[in-house]
């Protein structure tokens, strides 16, 4: 930092200008790399290096893009998707934080689950694809139930070790102005305590959460997975790709929008 | 019918370490009078926080009866306690932090606001009410802490050194609110300092709590009206008294 050499008059505005440029230039520098990576790809076909079926070039995604709208299928497959993701982003989420809060409160109820955990923990969400298809049929219950169960261990043990972190001093002081119940401790302390800490899981189960849907739908509940499936066993490539970028676009969506909500919540934080 | 307002009655109290268990204290007494004004005084680690703490319902004692006859009147809360640091709620503003003690005592919404500014700008910190608690200072908060204890009118106000970390003016400035609050109102206060002078300046009587486990030392009326000099009561004999006690 050169600047630190002038006359110290004000260090912010010398951090600032020197931000200013930097950050555009990390921009156009993150463009360029971009521009050279979508170059290399529509070249490699050219070259001889790979069969175009193999690796759809770039070029050839707007049109098949099209195609999906024109018909239908994409809104279709999204709409599917979506709700699967929603419904059991929320009953997973929802279970998770709630019974994570519940067992980071109650010693005796942590103590009570702590060996279903033990063993339920260590499963892998798409292991209980076998039930889900038994219990719910390859449905939208089905597709909602595998979500659900990807995001609710993050969620449970985000909450749990948010609470159980949650300063004891400031607890005291709901005590000390008369705020003894359970009730008003969670609400006046506990839960505003630990929310960055529960924001942090359900942020991570946003992200959990499309590689269930996709795993779900790859079993033949309609929506995008399903959608890849069909058009990869007719080797139509580019539309699987397109349907690759859907998904990163869905999941970067719904992760900004989460940001703004959670930012909004925890504005207070220095 | 009793003039007390605190009665502590063989009170005992221990913590218990993982090698041993340290009494803080051992069938400790002490009476405090409606309205009295005492300053507790003594080292660091006595007990004068587990004191204020037992009596505030936050530790329980493991031996001896405590009695509070404190009035409980409707839109205030009996007891309320300034801590040795602030614990402001960091995701509360300013105002919303005064409020604390006043939710849930049945005042309409309009009623907690204006009693929470009252208190705010008893401390001087009108201006600050729509503020973070992390955008003031260290002194600043410990003013907020202060408002926050008198926005409920409590009957009994525990302190626990609440003016250690402001300058000397806006310390003077808080004793003198203080004595003029206590006039107003005669509230029961128990006020930890570790500044003797504060002590005299201040209180109706002074105790002092020393050794392990803790014993009040000395306990002595000040009969001084107030307004006191700051000098004469600096100079005095029971300061010297004082000083000297805590040095043994
Ligand atoms: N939760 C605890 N567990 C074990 N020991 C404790 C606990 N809280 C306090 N103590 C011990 O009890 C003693 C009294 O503590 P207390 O906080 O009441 O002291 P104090 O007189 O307020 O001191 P200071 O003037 O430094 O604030 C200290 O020796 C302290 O180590
Ligand atoms: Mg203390």
């Amino acid at each position: 930092m050169t600047d630190a050499a002038l006359p110290s008059l004000s260090q912010t505005p010398s951090r600032s200008r020197a931000k200013g440029p930097w950050s555009l230039g990390k921009t156009a520098l993150g463009l360029a790399g971009l521009a050279i990576f979508l170059l290399l790809w529509e070249a490699a076909p050219g070259f001889g290096l790979i069969s175009p079926l193999l690796l759809p070039p770039p070029s050839s995604l707007p049109g098949a893009f099209w195609r999906d709208l024109q018909s239908g299928a994409w809104h279709e497959a999204m709409f599917a998707s979506l709700s699967h993701y929603l419904l059991g982003l929320a009953l997973g989420s929802g279970l998770g934080v709630g019974l994570g809060v519940w067992a980071g409160v109650s010693p005796q109820f942590e103590a009570a689950t702590s060996y279903i955990v033990r063993i339920l923990r260590p499963i892998p969400g798409l292991a209980w694809v076998p039930f889900a298809i038994i219990w719910f049929g390859v449905s939208t219950g089905g597709a909602t139930f595998i979500v659900a169960v990807g995001v609710f261990w993050i969620n449970f043990f985000a909450a749990v070790a948010a609470v159980q972190a949650v300063d004891r001093d400031l607890i005291e002081v709901a005590d000390a102005f008369g705020h003894r119940s359970i009730r008003a401790k969670l609400a006046k302390i506990i839960l505003p305590a630990a929310a960055p800490g529960i924001l942090g899981g359900l942020r991570t189960g946003l992200g959990q959460a499309w590689m269930a849907v996709v795993a779900a739908e790859l079993f033949g509940v309609p929506g995008l997975g399903q959608r890849m499936m069909q058009a990869s066993s007719l080797l139509a490539t580019e539309i699987v790709v397109v349907y690759m970028l859907t998904i990163a676009a869905l999941y970067g969506l719904c992760d900004y929008l989460f940001v703004l909500w959670r930012d909004a919540l925890l504005k207070w934080k220095p | 019918m009793s003039n007390a307002a605190i009665t502590l009655d063989r009170l005992g109290l221990s913590f218990v370490g993982a090698d041993r268990v340290t009494p803080i204290f051992e069938a400790f007494d002490l009476r405090v009078s409606r309205g009295e004004f005492v300053a507790i005084v003594g080292r660091s680690g006595v007990g004068k926080s587990t004191l204020l703490r037992i009596l505030a319902g936050l530790a329980k004692p493991s031996a001896g009866r405590f009695d509070l006859a404190l009035s409980d009147k409707k839109g205030t809360r009996p007891i309320a306690l300034v801590f040795q640091d602030s614990r402001l709620l960091p995701w509360r503003r300013i105002l919303a932090n005064v409020e604390l003690g006043l939710e849930g005592l049945g005042l309409s919404k309009q009623d907690r606001r204006k009693r929470a500014e009252d208190a705010l700008a008893l401390v001087g910190l009108a201006d600050q009410a729509g503020k973070w608690p992390h955008q003031l200072s260290g002194g600043q908060r410990q003013r907020v802490a202060l408002a926050r204890a008198l926005a409920v009118d409590p009957d009994l106000l525990l302190m626990d050194e609440p003016f250690a970390a402001l300058d000397a003016i806006t310390r003077r400035f808080l004793q003198d609110e203080l004595l003029r609050i206590r006039a107003a109102t005669g509230k029961t206060i128990l006020f930890v300092t570790h500044d003797v002078d504060e002590a005299l300046y201040l209180a109706d009587r002074v105790v002092l709590l020393a050794g392990s486990p803790a014993r009040a030392r000395l306990d002595r009326r000040i009969d001084a009206a107030h307004p006191r000099a700051r000098d004469a009561v600096a100079s005095s004999d029971l300061a010297q008294d004082i000083h000297r006690a805590l040095e043994v």
